[in-house]
């Protein structure tokens, strides 16, 4: 099965409880671009990321939830924001759980699957975790230890929901750089959820803005994050400047009603 | 599992068997009585070892095992050290099919009344569980259909007993409540192991959905695990092991919940690997239980379930303990 190029949802409607958690929201995600998905809390973009993955019951299309369960995993990983490890297994044997897609009912792991896990824990500043207790590590190596997980799974896409919560300033920066270079440098295309509206502006090539379910803005970060969209959306007041390292954003204060 | 370790565990186990079949109220040689079992030279002493120990020895492992593999399966698929596989009120179900016999006088009147009513009692509950916990619905649902039941079964056995005319007989059920081996026959091991072997079969296909269900169930589904193919078989997996383990042997507890403990570490806490680790670990544990009673009280009929929990629970308290120690 030859790889799409591009991946797309089409008018996806949730409903949660008799409410539209979700409103006839579309997006493309193309290879080679770093898409984030922002919003406030609440605004559905968790909701959004599963039903396009094909992880709940929605209304519209979806190419990803069109496909089989496990010709998807090899299409598209999805890192959710919640962060489990349930077992003290060694952090290798996790990060390598990304390969059950690829491995044959019964079959043993290849040999080439370590240094593939060498080689990504390194990528993640993880070097020499690999026989270290998975449930016995701090907040920021769990959150990049699973992200491991997911970069392991070498799909053409990746869906990340908010991986660099809970990081610390230079691992934040450092997942988000790994993400925008993984679209352009290895072509992949990446949609990853993320609360810091600067690192957003900085790494990705193009912002989706929800609030309240509804798509209501989209395209390059210099377009769409404008103070209008700022306070409208996220209730804020805020400096935006071009600079030569992309856009510059410092949050000033929230706006009152 | 590590190759080491499944020659320990597998060299434990025939150890076990052979012992298990070279003690008994006899009190044979043992050379002797392995020169019987093979080539019946002593037709007394060869129907002793073939149609009593061989049975029974049998029956000890087959039990032990579908026992400690099921443990290790319902541990993986709740991500909960605590879960075992009396939590899907299978083997209370099969228990109230058993006592209804034992009351009635069925389970006299024809040898495997008993064992089939129990197979039917675990059938039932089955089928209530599905219908409880629906096609979709997460693990939670599951377990809050196995506890209830298990409440509805627990109490219709305690009913039985309660509203039984005949003291012998509540007695009996009493008795068989606690779980033995004593006096099995290969008509129990030819009604129970179809049902184990078939349980354990379905149950290990699940292997690896168990290792990614390690990373939580958002993960696992992303992973293209089929969740809702992976609940139904571990319902249909542990009720046939289960239903067919208590309605030959009545209830066993505890080799489900400590086995996959003990061997936990040693398998480095890969759910996959810790399936054919605790089959062989439950294997054990039974054949040396069951050897126990045997020698502790001979003439008693000291029952197996008893002394599993007597000798168990304190060894798994020893085993939390020594763990918070290592912890702090």
């Amino acid at each position: 099965m030859a790889a799409p190029e591009m991946i797309f949802a089409n008018d996806l409607s949730v409903r949660r409880n008799g409410r539209l958690a979700l409103q006839g929201a579309s997006f493309t995600l193309r290879r080679g671009e770093c898409v984030g998905l922002i919003g406030p809390n609440g605004a559905g973009k968790t909701t959004l990321l599963r039903a396009a993955f094909g992880l709940d019951r929605c209304e519209g299309q979806s190419s990803l939830a069109a496909l089989a369960a496990w010709e998807r995993a090899r299409v598209a990983a999805y890192l959710p924001q919640g962060r489990v490890i349930a077992w003290p297994v060694p952090v290798r044997d996790l990060v390598a759980l990304g390969r059950l897609p690829y491995l044959e009912q019964g079959a043993r792991l290849p040999v080439e699957v370590a240094a593939l896990v060498d080689h990504v824990l390194d990528q993640l500043d993880l070097t020499g975790f690999g026989e270290r207790d998975a449930t016995a590590l701090s907040g920021g190596e769990t959150a990049r230890v699973l992200l491991a997980r997911a970069l392991v799974q070498q799909t053409p896409f990746i869906l990340a929901d908010e991986p660099a919560a809970g990081l610390d300033p230079g691992h934040q920066i450092s997942v988000m750089r790994l993400f925008h270079e993984l679209a352009g440098q290895q072509g992949r295309g990446v949609l990853v959820t993320c609360h810091d509206l600067a690192l957003a502006a900085r790494f990705c090539d193009r912002l989706i803005v929800l609030k309240d379910g509804v798509l209501v803005a989209e395209g390059p970060p210099e377009q769409v994050l404008t103070a209008a969209l700022l306070a409208d959306v996220f209730g804020l007041r805020a400096r935006i400047e071009a600079t030569q390292d992309g856009l510059h954003l410092s949050q000033m204060d929230v706006l009152a009603d | 599992m590590s190759a080491r370790l499944a020659y320990a565990l597998i060299a434990l186990v025939c150890g076990l068997m052979l012992a298990s079949l070279l003690i008994g109220p006899a009190n044979v040689p043992p050379a002797q009585s392995l020169r019987a079992l093979i080539l019946a030279d002593d037709p007394l002493m060869a129907l002793v070892m073939r149609e009593l120990r061989l049975p029974r020895s049998l029956l000890a492992a087959l039990i032990g095992a579908g026992l400690g593999l099921s443990g290790a399966v319902m541990q993986g698929y709740l991500r909960n050290p605590l879960a075992e596989p009396g939590l899907l009120g299978v083997s209370g179900a099969a228990a109230l099919g058993a006592v209804i016999t034992l009351q009635t006088g069925l389970a006299s009147a024809f040898a495997l009344a008993l064992p089939l009513a129990a197979l039917m009692g675990a059938g039932i509950a089955v089928s209530l569980l599905a219908l409880l916990a629906g096609p979709r619905g997460g693990s939670l649902t599951l377990i809050l259909a196995g506890i209830g039941v298990s409440a509805m079964a627990g109490a219709g056995v305690t009913l039985v007993l309660n509203l039984s005319p005949d003291p012998f007989a509540a007695n009996e059920a009493l008795f068989w409540l606690m779980g033995s081996l004593t006096d099995r026959s290969w008509s129990h091991v030819a009604l129970a192991a179809p049902f184990i072997l078939g349980g354990m079969a379905l149950l290990v296909t699940q292997a690896r959905a168990l290792d990614a269900l390690t990373l939580g169930e958002e993960a696992a589904a992303s992973l293209g695990i089929d969740l809702v193919r992976l609940r139904l078989v571990v319902m249909l997996g542990l009720a046939s092991v289960v239903g067919a383990a208590t309605a030959v042997a009545g209830t066993i507890g505890f080799v489900g919940l400590v086995v996959p403990h003990l061997l936990r570490r040693a398998v480095r806490a890969r759910p996959a690997a810790l399936l054919a680790a605790s089959a062989l670990g439950g294997a054990a544990m039974v054949l040396a239980a069951d050897i126990a009673v045997r020698l502790i009280l001979p003439e008693r009929d000291l029952k197996l379930g008893v002394l599993m929990a007597l000798i168990g629970a304190p060894f798994f308290l020893h085993l939390i303990f020594r763990h918070r120690l290592a912890q702090s």
